[in-house]
């Protein structure tokens, strides 16, 4: 079915895809996200705000649990290990076979703890798991004379616990992960050197006794007792009903307003109190208790314990559209359709570039302001607006300018940011201290500063592009801003140009006009002014804005159709306007792009090929542009879907990506039908079926529902998965398809 | 059949309920240079997209080089050149890509010739497209048309917006395409004196139908305006066979006549014992003279 | 060696055909004595060039005009004038040599001349072109 020569025409069509230094960004992006990907199956958990000194280097901290049990036995000294985590042995040691009951292999290791530590002297820092800490002999600890950070992880710390810490003189840092503290921290007050204390969320505990919480005002005061006491970090995870197994009937301690509360009670005349990690900041009510402790505490510096997740996730969310906006955009400055043999592939498209930006931008603040939802108050929804419309426009210059400079590895660079601000919650456990109190600044909620100086680097950024270019010859800088193509490019084909024609004399003679041309043009003055506005303007006609508007609209406000319950829900949310975004863009663009030809349809018809393949090879273009744009977008689709929801199962993965080949083939009949009409009505119709289409695909894509209430929600995703569904979007699609093809074959071209 | 690089044959276009084309019947020879001289709205531009398969044909059949016009094969069409009246062009291009890119579609493309047009029509390859005027568009719709040295040139009204040395270019570019007589043109136009200097042939149309086709100097030597004068005032029945247009005043009277020979002059010498001047008729006259019979 | 053709003029918005015009100016050219016998006519090309026509309407003339014995066709060179030789009676060649005449004695009346004036006028004129020739 497909002749040699279809098949050369898909491969020029791929090659030009991935020839575009854009898409080997794109391939770059993919890769790391598929590594990651592959190295976890459960959605990410974000790093901490303070640090503690279990953080870094966790290479060099010893958790080879066989060796342990080797070294116990065999008693041998190494003073090569400085730090010991015992939480990640627990699973390896629980897999080691042997003779006796099962019980007795959790125990035999441990056995030997009470003076297997007395191997390790220059040890430092330890992370005990249950029940460990007791079984090591207190004079074990004693001797340990550089030990400095200690982590307990028990179901409860009791005052056998307290008492063992408090035998290490040389301890400054104690991090008690649990949920139940009965203990009296009272002994450690003895500790001369100890400066941090760290409470967190330890496991849940089978028993129905009660509990003590750790963040009870007693242990507060206990812990403001402590000498030399001087950070302080407070994370508590709040388990309603927790306390009313206490029976007690005042207020959990560890709720987030009641741990603020008491806290700033307890800790206004601290002497020596300097940092507090407290609580989190996830909306706008916390964040103003935690200022009001800040106030109260005016000696100390108060920070949330937890990222505002919410927020790192709309930037990463914004990241990835914009990611893959910027994609598009480069994809569309090199694609259009073409007859079989057009060796040119034009690249020069400033006001088409122009436009589009203006368009992503618009989407994409769009859609990171229909994200967060609409309890956002204006001044900080225009923050985020601006500080999009500042990384869109940064990051385009930088691509310029940086494309520009020609070298061959520059081209990462901006690449390399956008990955950055993809995946920073990632790199936040290999970041040193001081980056995440920077972010932490900004995740607190000054949004317009940074937005401010965003937009005036952005600015600056831009300025400087097109100054830097400003004595290159005009024709020359107004290129420079189609990023695919680079100056060594642009001379290298002036010059081939020139050289093609270096026979006769007449081309002897425009050669010299033209370098004449260019000398007269870098010796006048620079008029900057005027062609800097003509390369942001828009090129397009106001109907094609509106209709975008629109479209963006529609997208935007479906969110206020459907009510979200609870954080699960939020994520879905989120994820199927991403989706719908991510299917429902490209196809918008190449529709702009392929009604940008209709006025040459008529001379392309007359180019030297039969009516038949030349319609054949039209249809083959679009739906391969349409096709591999898709591709990507449901590959980037199921990575978000694997980060924010749940890995997807195979069946989940095939059944989706059925969905979106069906949606190609529809939007190319979709496209190519419209085309052709120049009436509304029908390019609305169309419109309609083609949004309609891309919603359901992306219901299936996703795998979840949207309806006004959870049930109907949950009984529209039945339906998706009705067997009848897939065979029927494919018959629609075929159907719409076929209808498109013969309306190509009866279209006189003059009239269109 | 063989001779004949154009034949229509009762061709008919409809829009609607509009019929543009009313049975147009043409045969063009090989290496002829055709006029198609009509008024406006008369259906040039329509016959010659119905030739090359721009539009569909409602009735009649039409063979452009022995094929199809709905269906030309990519040989034939790598042959035709088309110049349509407006040319559609990407705004964002430059001249000399534009030339490249449609360049690169034809096998025979001749480079150095458009590079030799551009500087005989004095357009500047580095400008943009957007830039241009109507008439250096024209221009360059004119050069993206012949670049392929195709055997067969349509043109629709390809002077229409050219300056007097515009047109005078391209005249002198189309006659010397046609020096070998291998090539063949149909150009439309409603400008006669284009036509005076280049056609071989004349196809004049009106209302939809091919008033007259044929050789333009037989046209010529064949229509000519009779002036007759007489001793005794002309009665008003008088007529001439023949005649187009009859315009008595008096003892004198002014005839155009179709198709002039010493019989139909005797045959009024005779009858009417008048004394008769014929006069030359230029192709505009003859033109208007065949228009206003209608 | 042959005519330079931008002796030819054509008007092509009269209504006499170009090909017609093209003939009648090569017969005037050799009544006048610019075209002699045994000359060569411009090439096709050349004439339709100078004169920016369909070189089909110069080769029509061209053909005319070979049909009618005014020119003959020299293969590889072109147009060559022929010799005219007139076959007539000298009855004939004298009547039409008094037609001529006729309209200029009518002239010479109005100027006033007498006939010895009008014969000295003659034999000065016939001197003339003896020397020419």
């Amino acid at each position: 079915m497909l002749s040699k020569s279809a098949l050369r025409q898909i491969s020029g069509i791929s090659k030009t895809y991935l020839m575009r230094p854009l898409m080997l960004c794109a391939l770059l992006i993919l890769g790391i996200g598929c590594a990651i990907f592959c190295f976890s199956s459960r959605s990410l958990r974000f790093r901490d705000s303070y640090s503690t000194p279990f953080d870094q280097n966790a290479s060099d901290t010893f958790h080879d649990a066989q060796a342990f049990v080797r070294w116990s036995e065999d008693g041998t000294v190494h003073p090569e290990i400085t730090a010991i985590d015992f939480t990640r042995m627990g699973s390896a040691i629980r897999t080691k076979p042997n003779d006796l009951g099962p019980r007795q292999a959790e125990v035999l290791p441990f056995g030997d703890l009470e003076q297997t530590l007395a191997q390790f002297p220059n040890l430092a820092k330890v992370q005990f798991d249950r029940d460990q800490l007791t079984q090591v002999a207190p004079t074990t600890l004693a001797a340990l004379t550089s030990l400095r950070a200690i982590s307990v992880l028990d179901v409860k710390v009791t005052a056998a616990h307290i008492a063992a810490l408090s035998q290490v003189p040389s301890l400054e840092w104690i991090s008690l992960q649990t949920i139940d503290l009965p203990a009296s921290l009272e002994p450690l007050s003895t500790l001369p050197n100890l400066s941090s204390v760290c409470i967190s969320n330890g496991p849940l505990s089978m028993s129905n006794g009660p509990m003590a919480s750790p963040y009870r005002p007693e242990t507060l005061v206990e812990l403001n007792a402590l000498p030399s006491l001087r950070e302080l970090i407070l994370r508590p995870q709040y388990l309603p009903g927790l306390g009313y197994f206490a029976g007690s009937k005042t207020p959990d301690p560890a709720c987030d307003p009641v741990l603020k509360e008491n806290c700033r009670e307890v800790f206004a005349d601290s002497q020596t109190l300097q940092r507090l990690w407290l609580g989190s900041n996830q909306s706008d009510a916390e964040r103003n208790q935690l200022a009001v402790v800040a106030k109260t505490l005016p000696h100390v510096r108060v920070r949330p314990a937890t990222y505002d997740s919410r927020k790192v996730l709309e930037s990463r969310m914004a990241g990835g559209i914009l990611m893959f906006a910027t994609m598009v955009i480069m994809l569309q400055l090199t694609s259009q359709f073409s007859g079989p043999s057009a060796q040119l592939i034009p690249r020069f498209a400033p006001v088409h570039l122009g436009f589009f930006a203006a368009f992503i931008t618009i989407a994409t603040c769009a859609y990171a302001l229909a994200i967060s939802g609409r309890d956002l108050s204006l001044l900080p929804a225009l923050a985020t607006f601006a500080s999009c419309v500042a990384v869109v426009a940064i990051l385009h210059a930088m691509w310029s300018v940086v494309g520009m400079t020609g070298r061959q590895y520059a081209y990462w660079l901006p690449a390399l940011i956008v990955v950055c601000v993809m995946y920073h919650p990632i790199a936040m456990n290999f970041a040193p201290p001081w980056w995440s109190a920077i972010l932490d600044q900004f995740l607190m909620g000054v949004h317009p500063v940074v937005a401010m100086l965003l937009l005036a680097t952005a600015a600056l950024v831009l300025a400087g592009c097109l100054l830097l270019f400003s004595w290159q010859h005009r024709f020359w800088a107004e290129h420079a801003i189609a990023p695919a193509m680079t100056v060594g490019d642009l001379g290298a084909r002036m010059s081939s140009l020139a050289w093609n024609r270096r026979d006769d004399r007449k081309s002897a003679a425009q050669i010299g006009r033209w370098n004449r041309r260019l000398q007269d043009t870098l010796a006048q003055p620079r008029a900057t002014h005027r062609w800097i506005a003509r390369m942001w303007r828009l090129g397009n006609s106001p109907a094609y804005i509106g209709a975008i508007m629109i479209i963006v609209a529609i997208t935007f406000s479906f969110g206020s159709f459907f009510r979200v319950n609870g954080a699960s829900a939020m994520d879905h949310m989120m994820v199927h306007h991403s989706v719908l975004m991510l299917l429902a863009l490209p196809m918008l663009l190449i529709a702009m792009q392929c009604s940008g030809r209709r006025d040459t349809l008529a001379r392309d018809i007359l180019y030297p090929v039969a009516r038949e393949r030349w319609i054949g090879s039209v249809f083959l273009a679009v739906w391969t542009q349409l096709g591999s744009l898709l591709a990507l977008a449901f590959i980037i689709a199921n990575l978000q879907i694997g980060f924010l929801m749940q890995v997807p199962t195979p069946s989940h993965v095939l059944r989706g990506l059925v969905a979106a080949g069906a949606l190609s083939v529809l939007g190319t009949g979709v496209i190519l039908s419209v085309t052709l009409h120049r009436g509304i009505a029908w390019a609305i119709a169309l419109g309609l079926v083609g949004l309609i289409s891309t919603i359901c695909v992306t219901m299936i894509i996703v795998d979840t529902g949207l309806g006004p209430s959870g049930a109907a929600a949950e009984s529209v995703r039945q339906a998706l998965h009705h067997p009848a569904v897939l065979p029927g979007i494919w018959i629609v699609a075929g159907v719409i398809f076929s209808l498109a093809y013969r309306q190509w074959q009866r279209t006189e071209f003059a009239c269109v | 059949m063989n001779n004949d690089i154009i034949r229509t044959s009762g061709l008919r276009k409809h829009f609607g309920k509009n019929e543009v084309l009313r049975g147009v019947d043409l045969a063009i020879p090989r290496g002829a240079v055709v006029g198609l001289l009509g008024s406006n709205g008369a259906g040039k531009s329509t016959l010659i997209k119905c030739l090359l398969g721009l539009l569909k044909i409602s009735a009649g059949t039409a063979t452009l080089m022995g094929e199809d016009p709905w269906n030309l094969s990519a040989h034939t069409k790598s042959r035709i050149g088309y110049v349509p009246q407006v040319v559609h062009l990407y705004p964002w291009m430059k001249v000399r890509q534009v030339i490249e890119y449609t360049g690169a579609f034809y096998a025979n493309w001749d480079h150095a010739w458009c590079r030799e047009l551009l500087d005989q029509w004095d357009l500047d390859g580095a400008a943009w497209i957007r830039n241009l005027s109507t008439g250096q568009l024209q221009r360059l719709g004119l050069i993206l048309g012949m670049g392929h040295r195709p055997d067969l040139y349509l043109l629709d009204e390809p002077a229409a917006s050219l300056d007097p040395s515009g047109r005078r270019s391209l005249l002198r570019s189309l006659l010397e395409i046609t020096e070998d007589r291998e090539h063949s043109i149909l150009f439309s136009t409603h400008i006669t004196s284009d036509l005076e200097r280049i056609a071989s042939h004349v196809a004049i149309m009106g209302n939809g139908v091919i008033d007259y086709f044929g050789e333009l100097d037989e046209l010529k030597d064949s229509v000519k305006r009779i002036r007759v004068h007489s001793p005794v005032d002309l009665p008003p029945d008088f007529s001439v066979p023949g005649a187009l247009r009859t315009e008595i005043n008096g003892d004198s009277a002014i005839v155009a006549v179709a198709a002039v020979n010493d019989e139909v002059i005797d045959g009024i010498r005779d009858r009417w014992d008048a004394s008769v001047d014929v006069e030359d008729l230029n192709l505009e006259d003859i033109f208007l003279e065949l228009h206003d019979a209608q | 060696m042959s005519l330079p053709p931008q002796l030819f003029r054509v008007a092509t918005s009269s209504g006499v055909p170009i090909f017609r015009q093209i003939m009648d100016q090569v017969r005037a050219l050799i009544a006048c004595g610019d075209l002699a016998a045994g000359e060569m006519l411009p090439s096709t090309r050349e004439l339709a060039r100078e004169l920016e026509v369909n070189m089909m309407t110069v080769s029509k003339a061209y053909s005319r005009l070979e049909a009618d014995g005014v020119v003959e066709r020299v293969r590889g060179l072109g147009m060559r004038v022929v010799e005219i030789r007139d076959t007539r009676s000298a009855t004939e060649r004298k009547r039409d040599f008094q037609e001529l005449v006729a309209p200029a004695l009518h002239r010479a009346r109005q100027l006033g001349l007498s006939d010895d004036q009008i014969l000295s006028v003659v034999k000065k004129a016939l001197k003339d072109s003896s020397h020419e020739q």
